[in-house]
């Protein structure tokens, strides 16, 4: 599918790379064919997943807790999200 | 309107330059889910992006993502790639070049100039302030890095720019964010039409924003190609909005969808209902509706 890694090329393939940017970069505008869009489309929505946050309910305090990997933090009752806003759960009744 | 310019900006006093001739011992941290696939995609991204398959985008779109995690190491500092960018390439010369866009007579044209100027000028700034030293190919990733998000903020500018002139000559009611400041760009959506909130986005950057199961926003006009590379407008929506303005659709799947145009079709994506229409189309609706209120 690609070529070589970026650093393994020498400083004259690299120039030219970047020559190569610059030269295809005034014709070509970030518009996709339409098949490429759409199929690139599906394939992604297929790759989206919603994220998980498990509220443990049948233990003395309610605990909630996000997968390892998830972008989200956990810090007691908060949530935080990625752009830096914070989500409280407040567990009533 | 780019996910990539809300990074935040490094604190604290502008970093003094480090000449090329100290030898700065620089590492760049990269993210570990970063493999060898990526830094393959990144060199064949500045070579030929423009002829990418759909397999390729897919892999260097989230190259260009994961770098947004990464930084270079110094002796001194950490500086985290979108810091750079931003230091570098968007505070010096993203202001000029609305300015260029809102002033043009011809867009496109006067986008392209200034986009080719500050993006000839990336290396060897990068190089100048000691961050892209040629002893350290691996630095390579940072210039393809800010290459990359140029791109994407010049040319989303002037589709940008295009539309809202579009509109606004076309008679179109909409409110728009404010472009001339960072700030307004900033802001979460690009444009307001019939009380519903909309971003305009080309094709490649508006899969960026696909980062969950839904669209955040009720419409969204994207450009695509389509054979012998002419474009082609699109307005993908939410049923609330295309139910605004009465519009009717065939059901096809995703698929499929690049056959059915230009008629207005119905996609089922992630369990969501997505209305793809011709621009034109979208834009003689709303002017129909807007009339009639």
């Amino acid at each position: 599918m690609f070529e070589e890694t970026i650093e393994a090329i020498s400083d004259r393939e690299w120039e030219e790379a970047i020559a190569a940017h610059l030269a295809w970069g005034e014709t070509w505008r970030g518009d996709l064919p339409a098949d490429v869009f759409f199929g690139l489309w599906a394939s992604l929505a297929g790759e989206a997943k919603p994220l998980i946050v498990t509220v443990q309910l049948n233990a003395p305090e309610p605990t909630v807790t996000v997968p390892p990997e998830s972008p989200l933090t956990v810090e007691d009752n908060l949530i935080l999200l990625e752009d830096g806003r914070e989500l409280m759960i407040q567990f009533a009744g | 309107m780019l996910d990539a310019l809300s990074d935040e900006p490094l604190s604290g006093s502008p970093r003094a330059p480090i000449s090329d001739g100290e030898k700065m011992t620089f590492r760049i941290l990269l993210p570990a889910e970063f493999q060898d696939i990526h830094r393959r995609a990144a060199l064949a991204w500045v070579r030929r992006g423009h002829e990418f398959s759909r397999e390729e985008w897919q892999v260097a779109i989230r190259a260009f993502d994961l770098l947004k995690e990464a930084a270079v190491v110094t002796q001194q500092d950490i500086l985290p790639f979108p810091a750079v960018y931003y230091r570098y390439v968007d505070k010096p010369h993203a202001d000029a070049f609305i300015q260029t866009l809102l002033k043009a007579d011809e867009i496109e044209s006067s986008g392209v100039r200034a986009w080719a100027e500050v993006a000839g000028r990336i290396p060897q700034q990068l190089r100048q302030v000691g961050l892209a030293p040629t002893h350290q190919p691996s630095t390579r990733l940072l210039i393809a890095y800010c290459l990359y998000w140029w791109y994407a903020f010049a040319y989303g500018y002037i589709f940008e720019v295009e539309v809202l002139r579009d509109l606004a000559q076309s008679g179109v009611q909409f409110t728009a964010h404010e472009l001339t400041s960072r700030q307004g760009r900033m802001s979460p959506w690009d444009l307001e039409v019939l009380g519903f909130r909309g971003d305009i986005k080309r094709s490649l950057f508006f899969l960026r924003t696909l980062r969950g199961r839904r669209l955040p926003y009720t419409f969204y006009i994207v450009s695509l190609t389509r054979a012998h590379r002419s474009r082609k407008l699109v307005v993908m929506m939410r049923q609330a909005m295309w139910d605004a303005i009465d519009g009717e659709t065939i059901l096809t799947t995703l698929s499929n969808l690049a056959n059915v145009l230009p008629d207005a079709a119905k996609v089922r994506v992630s369990g969501v209902e997505v209305i793809v229409a011709d621009y034109a189309l979208w834009k003689r609706l709303v002017l129909q509706c807007q009339s009639d209120e």
